[in-house]
């Protein structure tokens, strides 16, 4: 029989699964009933999506011009400085893009999110919204939730256009490739739509896991400021290892296109 | 207005052990006891914040225990409710806190609104501070403020949990006469959960004395002291002594 403290582990996932769940289809139906509050969509958009762009920009920046200088030594050796922008293109358009861009919109807005609502949870302020006949799901989850798969999705898009920028400035900088030569190993066939798509994709299931579990754990957090801290940093963990569970799934499921 | 009926509620252990209660039109009621006595946890329940596992909760004809999201909605539209942490929303000013319900759930022009708030807070006395946020204001100016956005709907049913809890004497004699002077405006059925028995003797017309999730005695202030029940009588005589 397995041990208590497993089987607690066990229920406390499921748990969180079905909280997840639940706050999906509270999100999702308050949104087909036009409950959805615009306003407060506007300015999720704006505090969490247009707020990232800094952070976004500088990260893919530098990560596209890594991925260059880490790769450096086996062009030259085989002499394939030409495939640089296939190569990058490749890493960047397929996994860089949506899992850094992931990563950093779970760090920064899923942690604020979970905060926000934590401190509305543990504060009686969404019970204060219910006692006023106001659904939180049209007016706290369905916002949230849609302004943080729309960030994601958009943000991967920027992501991917600035690491590649990155790339071929290292390139450029460093192996002397010129940006014509990168533009058309980027462009000449070796890549084609599905490659965007295929990131774009995961940059929707990504926002989409980032947004549910961010909010089911901000929703459910209990025991003050204390409980607040456990909500985010369960958040992070949570949302970081399902984008590398979901990362994993969606490759394989579209692996016919690579 | 409200009947609640052999309600029971557990956690861990049993809250609620057969609670009924009856609160009528344009009476104030304060529901009395010591701590974890489950006054909350029923106060709740009537505005369906708490599912209860078995009973009957009736507000303004509607049945509350086992009701949909929907009608929960529905039943809340009738309820005005100050949280014993007052719970405004700190991202708003007090002005928004209070409009807010009007601007949610009524198509009111923006004159309206801002009229029907600048009433509450002017009632409450905070006209002042309208455009203050909530954490800059004293425990006593936050509850006003609940006060005033619990009856900005013009609800018939209000629901206070500890509305002078924390405040000094000068302030909780000033939250009760303003409980007082609601019911006078809004004609509103009010039911107060306080440990303020003194206080509360003097500004309700029931008593409800609850005590490990049962109520032991309802009935006028003045009758508590002459209660058959023991613990009635010293729960009311301690505190009636203590502010003699």
């Amino acid at each position: 029989m397995a041990p208590r403290s497993f089987r607690h582990s066990i229920a406390h996932v499921l748990e969180g699964i079905g909280s997840q769940g639940l706050i999906l289809a509270q999100a999702l139906r308050a949104t087909a009933a036009g409950k959805l509050d615009s306003f407060e969509f506007r300015r999720s958009i704006v505090r969490l999506g247009l707020h990232s762009i800094p952070v976004i920009f500088s990260t893919a920046l530098f990560v596209g011009g890594i991925m260059v200088v880490q790769s450096v030594p086996l062009l030259q050796r085989f002499g394939a400085e030409s495939l640089l922008g296939w190569g990058a293109g490749f890493g960047i358009l397929r996994e860089i893009g949506p899992i850094l861009t992931g990563l950093m919109i779970s760090g920064r807005v899923g942690a604020n999110n979970t905060a926000e609502l934590g401190t509305l949870a543990v504060t009686n302020q969404i019970d204060g919204l219910r006692a006023l006949a106001i659904d939180p799901a049209g007016y706290l989850m369905a916002p949230r939730i849609l302004a943080i798969v729309v960030t994601n999705t958009l943000g991967t898009l920027l992501s991917m256009a600035v690491a590649l920028f990155g790339a071929a400035l290292s390139g450029l900088l460093l192996l002397g490739v010129s940006p014509d030569l990168f533009w058309n190993s980027l462009t000449g066939g070796l890549l084609d739509i599905f490659d965007v798509t295929h990131g774009l994709i995961k940059a929707v299931v990504f926002g989409l896991a980032i947004a549910t579990c961010s909010t089911s754990f901000g929703m459910r957090a209990e025991g003050g400021a204390p409980g607040v801290g456990r909500a985010v940093s369960s958040s992070v963990v949570v949302s970081a290892l399902l984008i590398f569970l979901l990362d994993a799934l969606v490759s394989f499921a579209d692996r016919g296109n690579s | 207005m409200i009947a609640v009926e052999r309600v029971y509620k557990s956690f861990d252990q049993p809250v609620l052990r057969g609670c009924s209660l009856q609160v009528a039109r344009g009476e104030i009621v304060g529901l009395v006891g010591p701590a974890a006595a489950g006054k909350s946890v029923l106060l709740r329940s009537l505005a369906g914040l708490t599912q209860l596992d078995a009973g009957s909760v009736v507000v303004m004809g509607q049945e509350v225990v086992g009701a949909t999201a929907a009608e929960l909605r529905q039943v809340r539209t009738h309820i005005g409710m100050l949280f014993q942490n007052v719970a405004l929303f700190d991202f708003m000013s007090v002005f928004e806190n209070v409009a807010f319900p009007l601007r949610r759930t009524m198509r009111l022009a923006a004159d309206e609104i801002a009229l029907r708030v600048h009433t509450e807070l002017a009632a409450v006395g905070l006209g002042e501070l309208a455009q203050r946020a909530p954490a800059s204001l004293s425990g006593g100016q936050q509850r006003r403020v609940g006060l005033a956005r619990a009856a900005v709907m013009r609800p018939p049913i209000l629901l206070y949990d500890e509305p002078a809890a924390g405040l000094d004497p000068v302030s909780t004699a000033r939250v009760f006469a303003l409980i007082r002077a609601q019911r006078e405006r809004l004609g509103a059925s009010i039911l107060v959960v306080s440990s303020d028995v003194d206080r509360v003797a003097q500004a309700v017309d029931r008593v409800a004395v609850m005590h490990q999730g049962r109520i032991l005695f309802e009935g006028p202030p003045s009758l508590a002291q002459s209660s058959s029940h023991q613990l009635v009588r010293q729960f009311f005589g301690e505190h009636t002594h203590g502010a003699a």
